[in-house]
């Protein structure tokens, strides 16, 4: 069974503006719902949780007529994303089409994370928003944005200093690693210096992007650097091709990413071909951000929230789990429906 | 000028005009659907028949709700020895009750759900409000304003929801009952869409509002941000009409916190809205994401209000999804008072389910726009005999499942949670439930 069901992709290429009139509004539907679990047959964890409708004891926020804020500060607040996305899976894309995508993510106010290969010779604002991860190339006189490096296991303290004497310039430092079960590893991480981390479902790992997230920032929550807990000096991030959409993203928020890498979801979104020109490209991708960040609005108001980072990043208690056994409740942290 | 244009459509006779009076066929579907064809079939068969035609439910082996995973113990015992129609209904088992702290009776415990004119086109709310006078049950008439021809039925529920579209003291008067809406069930915490293509003359008229403009009503009440607020209104609403006052909301996360709140702040009665439930139009990421099912919504609001002790005379409505006489009872089995459906009744008028209401053209012409020159319309009588069918025949059904349990009126089974079972559904759902699981058909 295919993670892109039908559904999905038609809502996603309605945002982009690739099928429907109205790119960039989240899309409108009829009669009840066909989803998993009780429909459709569940895949993930993601597709077990629902989150709050408030009434009654709490207002509902109307996104249409009230703000709602879906900024997220990184690094100390040296970056702001004007919404928990940041745009991934760039490899396999034609070269000429960088620009384009970096250009659209720019303007959106979104991260875009370069797993290899070296950003064209763009503007420093625009290099504030990029995920560099092959430095190989990078001079150290150069400013960049934040720096990634793949962490597989916990060898990583040299690899570590080795950047910080190459670009002694940069704060922003970013681990990206497997789903690990272990919650001390995102500890030991977050002490040895980074700055935010990735936790990228792609790499591998032993446990779902779910569970590894939600300990993760449990684990940092519960964690001390000085008087502060760890969690709140840095980042999470949650990366997998999987990741669906807005929905995806605002549930692993509440599991604790403060953004999310959306890998899949774009392409098949912007219906993205190697001789998709670069101006209609861009347009879709803006069409797609805007409209996952009013759906994100939606989402947000509905549950009477109306600021994303501080009230629904790690919010467990804003979210309820459809029929899951306990034991994955318990790694979750989430209470079962009805509870 | 609205009732002399309904008119003119309602009788007004054209060459050109197809009057709808039979089922279409059922478009083959290329993904999954709750409402699957045999749920479509069984209630087609209700309606024109107004029999019933099975005791337990077989069409809940299609799905995987959690309510398609409890079974009366009763059923199991049986070991699907299934009787075949025709199904000679138990004279002297009732279904009657009376609600709203025994001020509204109601022949049969059923609610037909909140659809306003303007999601309906005219002909299917006059063919609820009617089968609702015809079987003693009771309709809800959506946020809409009143549909001329609705506000001639008695037993009716005035909607007061956030946008308060054409309402007036006279419009909360006419009804048995008033609805105070806070949320429903396909998007908790947002508020009604009407789309602007449906929003034509007569629409705009009735609900005072400029013609074509999307009619998004708020999300939340702005005078209600409280439960205090709430009391205020709902004694408000009782002081000015002096009719029982039903607050509905969506089942969502706090919901037994939300219904005890409702029952102490002088509400004669809740409507939870489960996830699943039907919608006119609403976005996909808040129906596909928000909200929890019914079951565990009624299973814990009940158990909240008779700890508080707030459970007797209140009467609580379970909606959403609700597709069958089984599943009817097993909500009352969990803690409900009178099960509502919706979805199932615009499937006995003929829906077939294409998810297409938010456009406007609708093939069984029950949620189309409307238009001023319509070339084909639902027939009004039709479809009151095939809601009032579906609601006998449901009735019978429900009653063959109470002579199965060995009861003779449907208070016997109202909490009775001990009867049910749980096939293959985790233990956290199962607490809330509070009935006892299996792991396999016994």
């Amino acid at each position: 069974m295919s993670v892109w069901r039908q559904d999905i992709v038609l809502n996603l290429r309605a945002l982009a503006g690739v099928e429907g009139k109205t790119p960039g509004e989240p899309p409108i539907t009829s009669m009840g719902a066909t989803n998993p679990p009780f429909v459709e047959k569940p895949q993930f964890i993601l597709d077990h949780i629902v989150s709050d409708g408030a009434q009654v004891t709490r207002p509902s926020i109307d996104p249409y007529r009230e703000p709602t804020e879906t900024e997220i500060l990184l690094f100390d607040s040296e970056l702001r994303l004007s919404m928990p996305i940041i745009l991934g899976g760039l490899i396999g894309c034609e070269p000429s089409h960088i620009p384009p995508l970096l250009l659209a993510c720019f303007r959106m106010g979104v991260g875009v994370h370069l797993e290899s290969g070296q950003p064209p010779s763009i503007q420093r604002e625009i290099r504030r928003f990029v995920f560099l991860e092959d430095t190989s190339a990078a001079s150290s006189t150069d400013r960049y944005g934040p720096l990634v490096i793949r962490v597989d296991d916990q060898k990583f303290q040299s690899v570590l200093e080795a950047l910080h004497a190459r670009f002694p310039e940069s704060s922003q430092l970013v681990a990206r690693l497997p789903c690990y079960s272990q919650p001390t590893i995102y500890v030991k991480i977050a002490h040895a210096g980074f700055k935010a981390l990735i936790i990228d479902e792609d790499l591998g790992g032993d446990v779902p992007l779910e569970l590894a997230l939600s300990l993760a920032d449990r684990a940092l929550k519960a964690d001390k650097i000085g008087d502060y807990p760890t969690r709140y000096m840095v980042g999470l991030i949650a990366s997998g091709s999987r990741i669906r959409g807005s929905a995806d993203i605002f549930k692993l928020g509440g599991l604790g990413a403060d953004a999310c890498i959306i890998k899949d979801a774009w392409r098949i979104a912007v219906d993205y071909r190697q001789d998709l020109a670069g101006r209609l490209l861009s347009e879709r991708l803006e069409n797609l951000l805007i409209g996952m960040q009013r759906e994100i609005k939606l989402l947000m108001g509905a549950a009477g929230v109306s600021s994303y980072q501080s009230t629904i990043v790690g919010s467990r208690e804003l979210f309820r789990a459809l029929d899951l056994p306990h034991d994955i409740l318990y790694k979750l942290g989430v209470k079962p429906a009805g509870e | 000028m609205v009732t002399a244009n309904l008119t003119r459509d309602a009788t007004g006779v054209r060459s050109n005009l197809v009057v709808m009076d039979r089922y279409l066929s059922l478009p083959k579907k290329n993904n999954t659907e709750f409402w699957t064809e045999a749920r479509i079939e069984h209630i087609r068969r209700l309606a024109t028949s107004g029999r019933p035609q099975m005791v337990w439910d077989r069409c809940k082996f299609e799905t995987s709700r959690i309510i398609d995973r409890v079974f009366f113990k009763r059923e199991l015992d049986e070991g699907g020895g299934e009787s075949e129609p025709p199904l000679d209904v138990p004279e002297d088992v009732t279904d009657s009750i009376y609600a709203f702290y025994d001020r509204l009776w109601m022949r049969h415990p059923l609610y037909l759900g909140d659809m306003s004119f303007g999601a309906l086109s005219g002909i299917p709310n006059t063919a609820i409000a009617r089968a609702a006078d015809l079987t003693g049950t009771l309709a809800g008439v959506g946020e809409g304003g009143l549909h001329p021809e609705v506000g001639m039925c008695r037993r009716i529920a005035i909607q007061w929801a956030s946008a308060r579209f054409g309402l007036d003291l006279d419009v909360l008067n006419r009804g048995v009952a008033v609805v105070i809406k806070i949320g429903q069930g396909a998007k908790p915490g947002i508020g009604g869409h009407l789309p602007g293509a449906k929003v034509v003359e007569i629409i705009s008229l009735t609900r005072r509002i400029p013609v074509g403009v999307d009619a998004i009503s708020p999300a939340p009440h702005h005078d209600i941000y409280s439960i205090e607020d709430l009391e205020q209104r709902i004694w408000a609403l009782k002081e000015a009409t002096g009719k029982p006052v039903i607050v509905k909301v969506a089942a969502t996360n706090y919901i037994p916190y939300i219904a005890s709140g409702v029952a102490r702040m002088g509400a004669d009665g809740i409507i939870i809205d489960g996830q699943g439930a039907g919608t006119g139009a609403a976005p996909a990421v808040v129906r596909d994401n928000v909200g929890i099912p019914i079951e565990l919504a009624v299973a814990a609001a009940d158990s909240m209000l008779r700890r508080e002790g707030l459970r007797e005379g209140f009467t609580v409505i379970a909606a959403g999804r609700v597709s069958s006489a089984e599943d009817a009872a097993k909500l009352v089995a969990l803690g409900a008072d009178i099960p509502s459906i919706g979805t199932a009744a615009l499937i006995a008028m003929g829906c077939i389910m294409v998810h297409k209401c938010h456009i406007g053209f609708c093939p069984a012409v029950i949620t189309n726009r409307i238009d001023e020159n319509p070339r084909k319309m639902l027939s009004l009588e039709a479809s009151t005999r095939w809601v009032t069918n579906l609601i006998e025949g449901w009735s019978a059904e429900l009653k063959l499942i109470l002579e199965r349990l060995g009861m003779k009126s449907i208070e016997e089974l109202r909490g009775r949670r001990d009867l049910l079972v749980g096939v293959n559904v985790s233990e956290p759902s199962l607490r809330v439930l509070g009935i006892r699981g299996e792991d396999s058909y016994s």
